[in-house]
């Protein structure tokens, strides 16, 4: 892995992290754990993380088709399974990344 | 949008990238399910699953280890909460870094299918996971204890760089992991 790759993950994950935590803070003092009960929460939230990482995959080049189905993948890791988001978004983008360069049609 | 469209018809063309993406669904699949039913059956018994008690318990010998004073640990049916009287700590099953271990063991098959030296790295990978995740709620019972803001920085921010960062240098050596086990058969 490059340092620019490297940063470029340490970036994402910080601005991903900073929407995280103002957003379980709400969760705090709404006295819930559910994000239902704050939808303008969720949608916000949700939306700025989806963009955070359309734009890290964007810094990497990859093509609007891969970028979709990866925010897809993480959106389904994060809302059927409970698992990290940034985590499913850097295992498609790790993926992409590490196999045969030759197999892509975008780099 | 029709570029759009266009691309995304090309990468779902991709074989390599399909297989990935449908292997890592199906792993995270059969392992939440193995997962929900094992937590399924702890709530029958009334008890709290073995992952969380352990996890708390290990955070709680850190702790004391690391000098925090009068440190208490006890454990109900839906978490544990361990620290010093007044400022204690709640670790629930959400917490015990399982969903994001099985997100790993995800990637692992998904990038290259299911074969023995996968499972190794899976189990190591867990270890590795519980490993920061005890540091982490550790550390946090100290932070605590401590008091201040440095705290809420620590929970929030550079744990969960590390622990995501950790992740990602597992995926790196996973080629070499492959390679040892070629190697070795």
């Amino acid at each position: 892995m490059t340092l620019r790759a490297f940063i470029s993950v340490i970036t994402y994950i910080t601005l991903h992290l900073l929407a995280s935590g103002p957003m379980n803070y709400l969760l705090y003092i709404n006295n819930t754990r559910d994000f239902f009960d704050i939808p303008i929460a969720l949608v916000l939230g949700t939306s700025y993380k989806m963009i955070i990482a359309f734009v890290f995959m964007r810094f990497h080049k990859f093509d609007y088709g891969y970028i979709l189905i990866i925010l897809l993948l993480a959106f389904i890791t994060r809302v059927v399974f409970h698992g990290p988001f940034p985590v499913a978004v850097l295992a498609g983008w790790f993926f992409l990344t590490t196999r045969s360069k030759d197999s892509l049609s975008n780099q | 949008m029709n570029q759009i469209k266009t691309q995304l018809r090309n990468s779902l063309k991709d074989e390599g990238f399909r297989s990935f993406i449908i292997r890592f669904l199906c792993t995270l699949l059969i392992l939440t399910i193995v997962y929900e039913s094992y937590l399924w059956l702890t709530e029958q018994q009334r008890e709290l699953d073995w992952v969380t008690y352990k996890v708390s318990e290990l955070s709680h010998a850190l702790a004391t280890a690391l000098g925090v004073a009068n440190c208490e640990f006890s454990c109900f049916m839906d978490g544990c909460r361990i620290g010093v009287e007044g400022k204690m700590i709640n670790v629930l099953e959400g917490c015990n870094g399982l969903m994001l271990a099985l997100v790993y063991a995800s990637y692992i098959v998904g990038s290259g299918g299911f074969k023995w030296s996968s499972l190794v790295q899976v189990i190591i990978g867990i270890i590795v996971v519980q490993f920061f995740n005890v540091f982490r709620i550790g550390m946090l019972v100290v932070l605590r204890d401590l008091g201040g803001d440095a705290y809420f920085f620590f929970i929030k921010y550079l744990f969960n760089v590390i622990i995501y960062v950790s992740i990602l240098l597992l995926w790196i050596l996973k080629p070499h992991v492959d390679h040892l086990f070629e190697s070795a058969s």
